[in-house]
């Protein structure tokens, strides 16, 4: 059985962030009736589903909570949210949960979920919108570049089909995207 | 006011049916709210003199709370609407002797609905708090200049 | 005088003294005004306490008494009642709450003194305003009602009936027995239900002191405890259910079909049902939505539906049966009614309208085709009566006079019955051996006709020895215009013109033939003109062809056939030399309406033409002629007779007129209403009965019915011959319709009415138990106390997208699953899917609807313990593989831990997890054709997909329809998903806030059968030891009035909910009437003059008790 460690200081404290989301209470009357993870379509692929990360994030089981892939694999679908019998707002949970993560350095060094979330993040502060080609080459350049060959054949279908764009496009009005996006990174700072 | 921090005084007028059961099953349920309120059990929330609530703000209360039955149900049938009628004259004849309307809150608190009167009380001993002591001698007194004060202040924010 | 004021400060054990500081609130209190003597104690409700309270009262003298303590809704009786036993009046008492509103609600301990000091300041301020009072003291009435007839409302019934008092069980459904009647098997025991349950029904509806309304519904109450008033209900069952054998002849025969509510929607029922074969009471009833639009519409009030339904079944003799009883002549009706019964088809919403009146024609005309009679007629009564005038509403009288067992005889004046049917309704849209048939069958049915044979006095007839007359002597003249040169040669009535082309008497070389009129005669007229081989023919209307009276398709059909119409003309003079040659006219234009609403034609001055016509026919209204010796009768200034316009009498005894000669022209069936009308006068007068009472009370219109799954299909077309083959002769334009057709075009039908007053039901019914024109009644009946048992509904499983519900057959809920199981339910007990098939494979998911905030809030209690049940029944009677898909098993009850360890060893699979979806998307092999439950099973920590045949949704309860209007009616209160809120949780879970009201069973919360009987009999004790005691002691909390203060400005009436303020004129005061106060003191509120004051919540009290927390504030 693998060993785990709870961190009730910093688990208590995390908890308390999470709960100060609108909802975020909600986290405390979880049934662990699953039904967020059996509608969740990127389960399949995580190391512990939903239901068992809002019962690790309570009991203070931390690297359960920010070392493992669920997190980061939320396609913000929120059809855990509008099923959970609970009305935990799974979705938002899931970004608290991520940008802790981060603020407090919890995550694995190896996990990659993050680097792909910042390379995209970073390209659409660029641009103003995803830019795929720009955004991969980036993304694996960092990781491993190895791995860029393989999606090589896929690129090209999608290329063949119209469905990629070689050249990265700016948006109109980059200029008050920045200036939402700065309104509200500082709002969020300043509370 | 011991920490210096300013602690409402409020009165709550409770329609022994709806509203007085309902601040009972907050206690039954033990939901905890600041105790600057304290009740005042009446038949029924049309038994709300506005002269009682004047009465409350003159001899030093800083806030009024009426609570009765939710519309369409009244145990008097219609008592509730008969509140309902008053308190905007009420309020009115407040805020002409310069009394900020917020300090006295109408509302209605079903026998089942213990929650809604702990977050009501906490409400409204937090905007009484934030409105500051309400000093009715001072406000109400003739102003020197013969003028009878009529407008309302600018809360201190 | 200075009062002498007790303080009692209660510890209640550690539950107020562990956050107020007695002590300090102790020695508060011994400073406050005019208290004589402080006191703490652990349990001031103990004896001893209330001992202590007892003792200072006696030896320190004194004279008010405050307690702080608990909740007064809880303890004040306790110490006003020591107070009394002490010899203290016991409302010189005030109580002050720290605990409820204090003590639990409060961690801060010197906050939570403060406060209580104020409190308790408070209560003394309070108490020393406070004055001696007597108590009021009501009678309490015997009687009990208990609102819905489930197994808690029966075992209340019959726990009260069996005391001897008397029980008014009101259910709204048809029988009693609620939802229990409707399962199959109980936990954890097993037992079925019927078997348990049907007993109990019997003995309560058997009971001599139980008086059942099933089918029921309270609709008011009013009064308090002791003395409710209560008006009920009663829905018309349309059977009497004392004479109903319950022998179930009448459903063989009802043609009407609906999904059946019991069986919750997976069977059928007919229209006249009962619930299930073990109904309370067992009687049948009939599902009747209200009068079909069509029979409404009708003046005859023919059963349209009735004869369509019968069609639709192929049941031709049986509709032409029916269609007798309401008509004398179907064929002729089936072919000249202008059928008002269509415009108001609700199918034509959807689409067209059913095609009524041609549905009539085929069965009428198959019947003559296939020698069908209707039902022979028996002589029954004794009286005989005359009908004067063979017309329709003479032949109408005289058929529901002979259907009733009268012997008629029917006088005419002319060679051949049938009146305007047949002098004046052309051949090609009445034959007249149509009209022979119909008459000729009338006469075979014992109805006498004696042609020509005038009467003159229809006093002379009840000489002869007829018990009553009616005259219906028609309008037999037309009018004419009064226009110059009127009455030359070749200017003919309407009336005479159309009789001659009937009788063959006219022949016609090139005539050029001009109408006048807008009406359907003058299309008639027109129309024959065309046929008798007219070189031209032209209508001439004064108005527009908007304002034309005329039917639209016989304006078109004359058009179609070649007549010509000229608009807004109107003739003037008739020229010719002795012999019309010409119409001199003139133009017309509209100009204001007149008071028929119709645009009142104006000639302009100067427009005038002549046009060549050399045949003038006056199409422009008819008179009625009536012959001398009827001087007597009381005509109009029209020159009709004058009639009652309900029972048709005359100014003479015994004779009564209608039809044409009453009202002027008319359609044929006003004529045959007219007819039908006088037979029911005939009988009332002949049986000696009220020629009005209870007449023209009718059933209401039935709603709108749902379209919803409707197919839009068209209508049938009668087959008609083409106008060019039309014109050359007389030949009847439309045919009768192909049996088929009939059948179908009877299926459009959308049924509105609900029972389609065929009246086979009638036919069969040997204990003529059937009343179809039963209206609704309200009773009114008095009680002391009243138990609300009105039980709970099935969560809509619907709302929960993702289960499917609804979408997939296999998906069924709770209640539907008992049918399924259930012997006696849609496939006999046998645990089928939709597609007949025997599940190799059955998911049970929990918690549908409940414990989840999108829906119920709360666990329903009973889901668990029946879906155990399912699940047991499921794997006895299909031995299928049974999963349960749970979040916690809650198996709370006696013997239910053990059964729940039965099923576990009865190798059904239990997977915790909650159902995230049921979906028929196959992912796997193995999936196809299956719903499949998708969950995490959250024990292995994997996500699952379950393929299944059959999915069970163990719903949730909640409060029944109608549970709003009832919590107002009765001032109640809702808790948590609106069931009805008890007194207190634990001490007085069936009590009620209002006095006299109890609760039982689901309706103040879910819970299962046993729950359910338990609250029923507690309820009934609760009722019992009211009623036992006979009075009820009622708080003196009434308003009254100091006269000499009060100025008479009346505010307080107005504001008085109960109208308990009456106005003394004479002494200019207001007055309360103590008997109808109940204490809400809105009325003191309002008192401009402070002249009213409320008893033990009086200003001063209120003021002081203000004071009171402000002072202990000040002083803080």
């Amino acid at each position: 059985m693998e060993v785990t460690t709870v961190n009730e200081d910093l688990g208590r404290a995390l908890l308390e962030r999470v709960m100060s989301i609108p909802n975020g209470h909600k986290i405390k009357a979880c049934q662990q009736c699953g039904a967020c993870s059996a509608s969740c379509p990127s389960s399949y692929a995580m190391e512990y589903s939903p239901r068992e990360i809002i019962a690790a994030l309570r009991a203070g089981v931390l690297n359960r909570v920010f070392e493992s892939s669920t997190v980061w694999l939320c396609a913000s679908c929120y059809l855990c949210t509008v099923r959970c019998p609970a009305g935990i707002p799974f979705t938002d949970v899931m970004y608290e949960l991520k940008a802790m993560g981060i603020e407090k350095g919890l995550y694995k060094k190896d996990q990659h979920n993050i680097k792909m979330a910042r390379t995209f993040t970073r390209t659409v502060e660029k641009y103003g919108r995803n830019a795929e080609v720009e955004m991969i080459l980036k993304y694996y350049l960092t990781t491993n570049p190895l791995k860029l060959l393989g999606q090589t054949s896929l690129a090209l279908k999608l290329l063949m089909k119209g469905r990629l764009d070689l050249f990265p496009h700016r948006i109109k009005g980059l200029a008050e995207l920045k200036k939402m996006v700065a309104a509200v990174e500082g709002g969020s700072n300043g509370s | 006011m011991q920490n210096g921090e300013f602690e409402p005084k409020l009165v709550g007028f409770l329609c022994r049916w709806c509203s007085y059961t309902g601040a009972d099953f907050a206690g039954i349920s033990r939901l905890q709210y600041p105790p600057n309120l304290v009740p005042i059990r009446v038949m029924c929330s049309g038994r709300v003199d506005p002269t009682f609530v004047v009465k409350a703000l003159a001899e030093g209360a800083d806030g009024v709370l009426i609570a009765g039955c939710h519309p369409g149900d009244c145990h008097y049938q219609e008592g509730n609407f008969r509140a309902f009628r008053r308190y905007p004259l009420l309020l009115k004849m407040l805020e002409q002797f310069g009394i900020e309307p917020e300090r006295v809150r109408l509302e209605w608190i079903s026998a089942a609905e213990g929650e809604k009167f702990a977050r009501v009380v906490s409400e409204l001993t937090e905007t009484v708090r934030a409105l500051g002591p309400l000093d009715w001698k001072g406000r109400t007194a003739p102003r020197e200049d013969g003028v009878q004060q009529g407008k309302r202040e600018v809360a201190n924010v | 005088m200075s009062e002498k004021i007790g303080v009692y400060l209660c510890h209640c054990g550690t539950n107020i003294s562990q956050t107020v500081d007695i002590a300090e609130v102790a020695r508060f209190a011994e400073t406050l005004p005019n208290v004589a003597v402080v006191r703490e104690y652990k349990y001031m409700c103990s004896n001893p306490g209330q001992e202590m309270i007892k003792k200072d009262i006696r030896e320190l003298g004194l004279d008010r008494v405050v307690v702080s303590s608990c909740s007064p809704l809880l303890h004040e009786e306790t110490f006003r009642a020591a107070c009394d036993d002490a010899g203290l009046n016991r409302f010189l008492f005030q109580m002050s709450n720290v605990r409820e509103q204090c003590s639990w609600v409060h961690s801060d301990r010197k906050k939570a003194t403060e406060k209580a000091k104020k409190l308790v300041a408070a209560a003394v301020m309070r108490v020393a305003k406070h004055e001696p009072l007597e108590v009021r003291k009501v009678p309490v009435r015997n009687e009990t009602l208990i609102i819905g007839g489930g197994i808690a409302g029966i075992e209340a019934a019959l726990k009260i009936a069996e005391s001897g008092k008397k029980v008014y069980l009101v259910e709204r459904d048809s029988t009693i027995g609620g939802h229990m009647a409707k399962f199959d098997k109980t936990f954890p025991t097993l037992d079925c239900a019927a078997c348990i349950l049907t007993p109990k029904m019997v003995q309560v509806a058997d009971h001599p002191n139980v008086e059942l309304y099933t089918y029921s519904e309270v609709e008011e109450v009013s009064g308090y405890v002791g003395n409710f008033k209560v008006k009920v209900r009663k829905r018309p069952r349309y059977v009497d259910v004392v004479k109903c054998t319950a022998c179930g002849e009448c459903v063989e025969v009802c043609p009407i079909e609906f999904k059946n509510e019991f069986d919750e929607n997976m069977s059928t029922r007919k229209a006249i049902f009962r619930a299930f074969p073990q109904a309370v009471p067992n009687a049948f009833l009939i599902d009747k939505k209200g009068k079909a639009p069509c029979r409404a519409e009708c003046p005859a009030g023919v059963h349209a539906q009735g004869y369509i339904a019968l069609i639709a079944q192929r049941r031709y003799a049986d509709a032409f049966d029916l269609i007798m009883s309401d008509l004398p002549l179907p064929s002729v009706c089936g072919r000249v009614c202008y059928h008002p019964c269509e415009e108001r088809c609700e199918r034509g919403s959807l689409d067209e309208p059913v095609a009524i009146n041609t549905l009539k024609r085929f069965a009428s005309d198959w019947a003559a085709e296939n020698g069908v009679e209707p039902a022979p007629r028996k002589r029954t009564k004794e009286g005989k009566v005359a009908v004067v005038g063979g017309g329709p509403a003479g032949l109408a009288c005289a058929n529901e006079l002979s259907k009733r067992g009268y012997a008629v005889t029917v006088f005419e004046a002319n060679e051949k019955p049938g009146g305007m049917l047949r002098y004046a309704i052309p051949e090609y849209r009445l034959p007249a051996s149509v009209l022979d048939r119909d008459i000729e069958r009338l006469e075979k049915l014992g109805i006498e006709i004696r042609t020509s044979s005038p009467v003159d006095d229809p006093e002379a007839l009840l000489r002869e020895g007829y018990g009553g007359v009616f005259l219906a002597l028609g309008a037999q003249k037309s009018s004419s215009m009064g226009i110059e040169g009127e009455d030359k040669e070749g200017v003919m009535g309407m009336l005479e013109f159309l009789r001659a082309a009937k009788e063959k008497k006219l022949t016609c070389i090139g005539w050029k033939v001009a109408v006048v009129g807008g009406g359907n005669s003058a299309m008639d007229a027109a129309r024959t003109a065309v046929r008798l081989g007219a070189e031209s023919v032209q209508v001439l209307y004064r108005r527009s062809r908007a304002e034309m009276p005329a039917h639209d398709w016989e304006v078109e059909e004359a058009e179609r056939e070649g007549v010509l119409f000229k608009f807004l003309v109107s003739p003037v003079a008739v020229l010719g030399d002795g012999k019309a040659e010409k119409v001199k006219c003139v133009r017309m234009r509209l100009g204001e309406p007149d008071e028929s609403g119709r645009r009142r034609p104006e000639p302009i001055e100067g427009s005038e033409f002549t046009l060549d016509a050399d045949l003038i026919v006056m199409a422009i209204g008819q008179q009625t002629d009536i012959a001398g010796g009827m001087e007597k009768l009381k005509r109009s200034k029209w020159g009709t007779i004058e009639a009652d316009p309900v029972t048709l009498e005359t100014n003479l005894k015994g004779v009564f007129a209608g039809g044409d000669a009453v009202t002027g022209a008319a359609t044929v069936v006003e004529a045959f209403a007219a007819g039908k009308r006088a037979a029911e006068s005939l009988d009332r007068y002949l049986s000696g009965k009220d020629l009005r009472e209870g007449r023209d009370k009718e059933i209401p219109v039935a709603p709108s019915p749902s379209t919803e799954g409707v197919k839009k299909e068209p209508r049938v077309r009668e087959p008609v011959i083409p106008s060019i083959d039309r014109v050359g002769g007389f030949r009847e334009i439309t045919g009768t319709i192909a049996e088929e057709d009939a059948v179908r075009e009877a299926l459009r039908c959308l049924r509105c009415g609900g029972c389609s007053e065929c009246m086979e039901c009638v036919k069969k019914c040997e204990p003529e138990a059937i009343i179809h024109d039963q209206l609704e009644e309200t009773v009114e009946i008095e009680v002391g106390t009243i138990i609300v048992a009105t039980g709970y509904r099935l969560f809509d499983s619907s709302r929960i997208p993702q289960y499917g519900y609804g979408r997939f057959p296999d998906v069924y809920n709770g209640l539907e699953f008992e049918r399924l199981c259930h012997a006696g339910g849609p496939t006999g007990g046998k645990i089928l899917t939709s597609k007949g098939e025997k599940p190799e494979a059955i998911a049970i998911l929990h918690c549908v609807g409940s414990r989840d905030e999108n829906y119920l809030d709360y666990c329903s209690r009973v889901c668990c313990m029946y879906s155990l049940k399912f699940a047991h029944l499921a794997k006895e009677k299909t031995g299928a593989k049974v999963y349960n898909f749970y979040i916690d098993i809650r198996a709370f009850g006696k013997g239910y831990e053990e059964f729940y360890k039965r099923l576990l060893n009865e190798d059904i699979y239990f997977i915790r997890g909650k159902a995230s979806e049921v979906t028929a998307v196959p992912e796997y092999p193995e999936e196809e054709g299956k719903l499949v439950v998708v969950c995490e099973d959250t024990l292995l920590g994997i996500n699952r997909r379950v393929p299944v045949d059959m999915v069970i949704l163990s719903a949730g309860m909640e409060p029944a329809e109608g549970a709003d209007e009832l919590t107002r009616m009765l001032s109640l209160s809702c808790t948590y998903g609106g069931f009805f809120m008890e007194k207190h949780p634990k001490l007085a879970p069936v009590d009620t806030p209002t006095d006299g009201i109890f609760l039982a069973g689901a309706c103040q919360g879910p819970k299962d059968i046993p729950d359910a009987v338990s609250q029923g009999a507690a309820a009934a004790a609760g009722a019992l030891s009211l009623m036992d005691k006979g009075v009820f002691v009622l708080e003196p909390v009434t308003a009254d009035r100091v006269e000499e203060l009060c100025s008479g400005c009346k505010v307080c009436i107005a504001n008085c909910p109960y109208s308990a303020i009456e106005f003394d004129a004479e002494k200019n005061v207001s007055v309360v009437v103590k008997e109808l106060c109940k204490g809400c003191g809105t009325c003191v509120a309002s008192c401009p003059s402070g002249a009213a004051f409320q008893e033990n919540f009086a200003d001063d009290q209120i003021v002081n008790e203000i004071e009171g927390i402000l002072l202990a504030a000040k002083g803080a």
